[in-house]
């Protein structure tokens, strides 16, 4: 038998424990090994639930050996933002006002899903609080950091979710996304993420930031790896509001066809400035690889961008507003004064917003009947320091964490799907490029990051800078 | 009667830099001296209304002793016949890192014992509140002093990410994406 328990892929596991080549149990210990092991350093989560997964395992490995049928994700090790709710547990959702909360009585419908696919929960993950942020820098919980270079932030606000899939804690995790909360922490931790199509998979048991944007999606360091959990998210749930009840289209068989006969092209004008030259000479690679020299205008990007920060700060200040008027003094002082504010934002900024939210949908409908896939970076850097402050773009200093975002919040507010593939350039640290296509195309993004990873172009290896700093 | 008389006007001119150089200084002593002896003078405070010279002491008495200093930016002083006059002035005085325009009204009669106060008013002009300030208090929502100038400079990036989106001729009729399904 050849199985590496640090670096076989969800795939490889489940075929190795279904095939009884070796035992959930044995990939369960081997995870909790790593984390305890890791976390000291990166500090991705927040909660580990041993027990649970032992049981779990445990289950598997004697319906393994009942010759019982198993689920795609058979003896995978998972672990979840901590915004999901998981039986038992206080959801956090980063926040310390959180931490004396009822348990939630149930798991997530995603949770649900995976464990449903065979896949084993191990832990909980750090996030900004109540999401809003882009580099788990959590008051409460600690910095998740970056495990390519311990200096530096593993982005957020699902920033645990990337930091332990890129050091091999667990195969894959599930994050949210509502402005970029998966595609900039896989660009920083250098794995792929999936944004999928607005309403495409439950979001009920996530605590929500704003239901406007709000998803939930994976990250996984194959593209494999990232179809199963995404197939096995997908399906009809009537307790999330805006949840499609399209059926499930199933991405893993359609990986082989790679981007044969996708048109693809680069964003061009507002995705092509406002960035360190690297991230361009990102999105220039992958094109290349994919044979497209095409660029393509999205318009009114900057609009669409300010948009989404108006809702986001509306939406979101309004959801705590009992909380803000009774212990604001409890919020992570990097989250306060933004909720404080957003839940003073005029009604006339959010509703023009909303109303140029169809106008731009709609615009984007038009851009897709004749492209298929769109590259866009998916930061304007590489990951920042821990506590940096400010960044240098177009040679002018802004303000580094509300800038993070601008090439991911234009595309999430229309619910586009996004895959996030990984380019790990020498000498830095990794960047991620954004695969946006129209909705409920997720297969053929997926099978474009395919092609990327089969060429070498895209990769995720094993964060391995952590290491000197960890014990065991 | 004559208006202005020249030997009343240097009267309360005089009486008008002691009282002033008392206030700024707190002389309790002086400031109680100069206003009318009597259960009829009345003071009307920034925030306080004073009825009889025993409410007036019982106040200079209790004030805080900060920031009394103030910046004089016109004074009127008119005189009716001898024993009758009004001092008029509008000033400026820093209150904490706050500049707050004010104006002040008195009222004298002159007795046998001279000049006295027997009525004064001091008011500030209310600067129209800030946004945060106003909205916060429309919908009920506290600010601590200590998160005000953060939450004014995001209030500001709201603003100024808000103007880049309002910049956009968006059509009158568009409307927003429909979500409610009944």
């Amino acid at each position: 038998m050849n199985y590496n328990f640090e670096t076989a892929s969800a795939v490889e596991t489940a075929k190795a424990v279904k095939s009884g080549s070796v035992s959930a149990s044995s990939v369960v210990e081997s995870a909790l090994d790593r984390i305890a092991g890791a976390d000291s350093v990166l500090n991705c989560f927040t909660a580990v639930t041993r027990e649970r997964a032992l049981a779990e395992a445990k289950r598997i490995d004697n319906a393994v050996s009942r010759g019982e049928s198993l689920g795609p994700l058979a003896g995978v090790p998972f672990a979840v933002k901590n915004l999901l709710d998981i039986e038992g547990l206080p959801t956090l959702a980063g926040s310390a006002l959180r931490a004396q909360a009822a348990p939630a009585a149930a798991d997530a419908t995603s949770v649900k899903a995976l464990s449903r696919a065979g896949a084993v929960l191990v832990g909980a993950l750090n996030m900004d609080e109540f999401a809003y942020g882009f580099t788990t820098e959590n008051h409460h919980y600690g910095v998740t950091r970056n495990p390519h270079d311990v200096s530096r932030v593993a982005g957020g606000s699902s920033g645990g979710s990337a930091a332990a899939v890129a050091a091999a804690l667990v195969p894959v995790t599930l994050g949210s996304d509502t402005n970029g909360s998966i595609r900039v922490p896989s660009a920083f931790c250098g794995i792929f993420g999936l944004k999928p199509t607005y309403g495409r998979v439950s979001r009920a048991g996530a605590f929500p930031f704003v239901t406007s944007f709000d998803h939930i999606g994976p990250f996984a360091r194959s593209v494999e790896d990232l179809a199963t959990v995404f197939d096995a998210l997908q399906g009809f749930d009537p307790t999330d509001p805006v949840c499609t009840n399209r059926p499930p289209e199933f991405c893993y068989p359609e990986l082989i066809k790679g981007a044969d006969g996708l048109r693809i092209a680069m964003a061009g004008g507002y995705f092509a400035s406002q960035g360190r030259p690297e991230v361009f000479e990102a999105v220039w690679a992958v094109a290349k690889a994919l044979n497209t020299g095409r660029v393509i205008d999205i318009p009114a990007a900057a609009t669409a961008r300010a948009a989404a920060f108006v809702i986001t700060a509306s939406e979101g200040g309004n959801h705590h507003l009992a909380d803000l008027r009774s212990k604001a003094e409890l919020f992570d002082p990097l989250v306060r004064s933004r909720l404080l504010a957003g839940a003073l934002t005029p009604a006339a900024w959010v509703s023009f917003a909303q109303r140029f939210r169809s106008w731009f949908r709609s615009q984007m409908a038009d851009v897709f009947k004749d492209v298929d896939v769109i590259l866009a970076p998916a930061t304007p850097s590489g990951a920042l320091k821990i506590g940096q402050k400010t960044m240098t773009l177009d040679g002018k200093e802004v303000a580094s964490r509300p800038n993070i975002g601008i090439f991911t919040q234009p595309i999430s507010f229309v619910g586009l799907p996004v895959v996030t593939v990984p380019m790990h350039l020498p000498g830095q640290m990794p960047l991620g490029v954004q695969l946006i296509g129209a909705p409920y195309t997720e297969a053929k993004l997926l099978r474009t990051a395919r092609e990327l990873e089969m060429k070498g172009v895209a990769a995720a290896p094993i964060a391995r800078g952590f290491q000197s700093q960890s014990q065991g | 009667m004559e208006i202005n008389n020249a030997a009343a006007v240097a009267e309360l001119t005089a009486l008008h830099a002691t009282y002033e150089r008392a206030l700024i200084e707190n002389d309790i002593p002086t400031l109680e001296s100069m206003f009318w002896d009597s259960s009829l003078a009345i003071r009307y405070g920034a925030t306080e209304n004073l009825y009889g010279i025993e409410e007036i002491k019982a106040f200079r008495r209790n004030r805080p002793k900060v920031d009394l200093a103030r910046q004089i930016l016109r004074l009127e002083i008119t005189t009716f016949g001898q024993s009758h006059g009004v001092i008029n002035l509008d000033f400026t005085r820093k209150i904490g890192a706050e500049t707050r325009q004010g104006r002040q009204t008195q009222l004298w009669v002159k007795w046998a014992n001279g000049w006295k106060i027997v009525s004064a008013h001091v008011s500030y002009i209310f600067e129209k509140a800030s946004y945060v300030d106003a909205a916060a208090e429309k919908i009920g929502l506290p600010i601590r002093e200590e998160d005000r100038h953060d939450v004014e400079e995001e209030m500001k990036r709201i603003s100024s990410i808000a103007q880049v989106m309002l910049e956009f001729p968006l059509e009158q009729n568009s409307e927003a994406a429909p979500r409610f399904q009944p």
